[in-house]
């Protein structure tokens, strides 16, 4: 046993390591092993990557989706339950396909207008318009109106004459639309 | 690594990813069904607003009509009352592609139940709009009482 433990101790301590390093058993991976476990991983990481990004633009259209819908929702509702306070159809005075002014309850002149990207209301008098909301593609959002006959107005008539309005707003955000659209009748037309 | 190792590995990743899908997936459909009952909402109450712009009823004073729905050669285009749209009338809006409503009018006496309907004619109809979509599983439904 000693004459062995001498014989080890006299080998130089780096030889005794390059044995270790180049011995068959702990010789590492080859290259054509490298290269499959690359190609694996990267096939692998691809194919995800691609399934994530899918994911990731999927949820940030669901969410453009429901900003607009929740802006069209606002918009749209603050003008229903406006135009709902009219109390006699000669208090709506300006009725055409972008702009619609009115009297809300005997009190307030209230313009609404679609004009840059935006639905307006204005109370008349005052010099700014407040932006009930943005991103609105104007050459497709338009207010509808009907008389009461429910006979559809079109062309020039009294505004005196609409008994129901529509507004329809498209609003488009990232290659994103949603149309929205919202029906008001004042109930003290009748 | 060994064989073995390298599987397993590939098998956790995996699992952990279809985790990821499956939470992903989850939150899209919770979006779009809010969004759908945003939507659908609005549907709707732009459907009772169009009927509530309607006359009580076909005759302009008491005694109402029974029953109720359209009168003879009555179309969807020329409906003049409420209760034209009574049994059921499918409702659709090419701004609402994905949804249909249909609506149901009858006579309650807040008496005896402002939900049920009495069969008899009464100063009060009822308006219910139901709205559906895929999104969500259960119909929505917005209702109204009207009086002359």
């Amino acid at each position: 046993m000693m004459h062995l433990m001498k014989k080890y101790q006299s080998v130089p301590l780096l030889h005794r390591k390059m044995k270790y390093l180049f011995n068959k058993s702990y010789r590492g991976m080859s290259i054509v092993e490298l290269i499959t476990g690359m190609s694996v991983v990267g096939v692998i990481v691809s194919s995800m990557a691609a399934i994530i990004a899918t994911s990731v633009t999927t949820l940030k259209t669901v969410d453009i989706r429901k900003d607009l819908v929740m802006n069209g929702y606002y918009a749209s509702s603050k003008f229903v339950r406006e135009f709902r306070e009219i109390d006699q159809q000669t208090d709506v005075l300006v009725a055409d396909s972008t702009t619609v002014r009115f009297i809300v309850a005997d009190t307030l002149t209230v313009e609404y207008k679609l004009t840059n990207s935006r639905l307006t209301r204005l109370i008349v008098g005052n010099l700014n318009s407040s932006v009930m909301t943005a991103h609105v593609d104007v050459s497709k959002s338009y207010f509808n109106y009907w008389d009461n006959t429910q006979t559809v107005l079109t062309g020039v008539f009294l505004p005196s004459a609409v008994w129901r309005a529509r507004i329809t707003l498209t609003m488009t955000d990232y290659d994103t639309d949603v149309v929205f659209a919202a029906d008001v009748f004042p109930e003290d037309f009748k | 690594m060994t064989l073995i190792e390298v599987t397993l590995g590939i098998l956790f990743l995996g699992i952990a990813f279809v985790g990821t899908l499956y939470a992903v997936r989850a939150i899209e459909e919770e979006s779009n069904v809010m969004v759908a009952l945003i939507e659908g909402t609005a549907f709707g109450n732009s459907i009772m607003e169009v009927v509530r712009s309607h006359n009580y009823d076909e005759n302009a004073s008491s005694p109402w009509s029974n029953p109720l729905g359209p009168e003879s050669g009555e179309s969807a285009t020329t409906y003049d009352d409420v209760d034209d749209y009574y049994g059921g009338y499918t409702w659709t809006y090419p701004e609402y592609p994905a949804f249909t409503a249909k609506t149901r009018i009858f006579y309650v006496d807040p008496d005896v139940s402002i939900f049920d309907s009495v069969g008899t004619v009464q100063n009060y109809k009822r308006i219910i709009v139901h709205i559906f979509n895929d999104a969500f599983d259960e119909k929505i439904s917005i209702s109204a009482i009207i009086t002359p």
